[in-house]
């Protein structure tokens, strides 16, 4: 029967084992019917009909695939590009940590310090400010437009360095 | 796999897919669920499986979606395995013809294919109804191609004794 089998496969293809099998099934009744059977099995077989798969079943298909919006794609996009995110600011703090521990220390007195150094921060940034500003009134203002009016009526104002060439302003 | 060649992809194969899952798995329902959920799957691999590679991947997928379904006892299957095959069938046998003509064929052929194992039924389905070529099955199956020749030999053999018992076959 295994010849019969390769014969329904394709496989017997030298023409001596073809041979042999015909001359075989003439003389055995037996193995002429179990492949006539076999045969007829297969024609069966390949004349079944496909059963279609429904219409309602294939519009959910395109619904949960090429119609389904691809907000979701984006917003898995989205949700990754935040989960990065957390986990390089997570990865920053603990090389932060690890790099400077007194300045970025947990407890207590740690805390205290930094705030300590965030409002020196703050007083310098502001002294900074008021002295850069103070400068420029006294430049802008006083040494180029208001001091020579004042001057009319004999007051002076105290010029800027650069205009006072070692005087003493005088009122 | 683009999306138009996905389109293309499903519109050629989801009767097939369909057609595989109920045979395998005799419940339309679940053959149903089991077509979508391998078809919804090619969608999510698209980028990774070329067009020509869609056919193998989609009956290597729905075959395993539906040994999964069996194997978690979700579908009411026979097991054929090792029974013996008797050539012993009643003297008034109807014959193809007579059972075409009466609707019977189709229902009898079912119930043959059901009392095989879901193995034995899978290579005659993919093999003779589907006429996949060996290599495609013996990779959807992931098994040698000796042993998938073996094994449909032996799948023919107790598929053609219970429809000669049934009168299918003369």
């Amino acid at each position: 029967m295994e010849l019969f089998h390769r014969v329904l496969d394709g496989d017997l293809m030298e023409a001596t084992e073809r041979q042999g099998m015909e001359d075989h099934r003439v003389v055995c009744s037996e193995c002429a019917e179990k492949t006539a059977q076999l045969r007829e099995m297969q024609d069966l077989l390949r004349g079944m009909a496909e059963q279609p798969m429904p219409d309602d079943a294939v519009d959910e298909v395109w619904d949960r695939t090429v119609r389904a919006p691809r907000g979701r794609t984006q917003r898995g996009w989205r949700d990754w590009r935040f989960a990065a995110a957390a986990a390089i600011i997570v990865f920053a703090t603990w090389i932060g940590v690890k790099q400077f521990p007194v300045i970025n220390g947990t407890g207590p007195d740690d805390e205290a310090m930094r705030a300590a150094q965030e409002v020196r921060m703050v007083l310098q940034l502001t002294a900074n400010a008021l002295k850069r500003s103070q400068e420029v009134a006294f430049r802008e203002v006083f040494a180029e437009e208001v001091s020579p009016a004042l001057q009319k009526v004999g007051i002076l104002w105290p010029r800027t360095s650069r205009e006072r060439g070692g005087d003493e302003g005088q009122i | 796999m683009k999306e138009t060649d996905y389109e293309s992809v499903v519109a050629m194969y989801k009767d097939r897919v369909h057609s595989y899952a109920m045979t395998i798995l005799r419940n339309p329902a679940e053959a149903q669920d089991t077509a979508q959920e391998a078809l919804i799957r090619l969608w999510e691999h698209r980028a990774s499986v070329p067009v020509e590679g869609a056919r193998p991947w989609l009956m290597r997928t729905t075959h395993n979606l539906c040994i999964d379904h069996i194997r978690r006892g979700k579908v009411r299957s026979e097991i054929g395995n090792g029974e013996e095959v008797v050539d012993a069938r009643p003297d008034s046998a109807p014959g193809p013809q007579r059972l075409a003509e009466s609707g019977d064929l189709r229902r009898l052929i079912d119930r043959a294919l059901d009392a095989l194992s879901p193995d034995d039924r899978a290579v005659i389905v993919m093999r003779e109804v589907q006429a996949l070529p060996y290599g495609e099955i013996a990779a959807a199956l992931e098994m040698p191609l000796g042993t998938l020749k073996a094994r449909l030999h032996r799948a023919r053999e107790r598929l053609r004794a219970r429809l000669y018992r049934a009168g299918v076959t003369p």
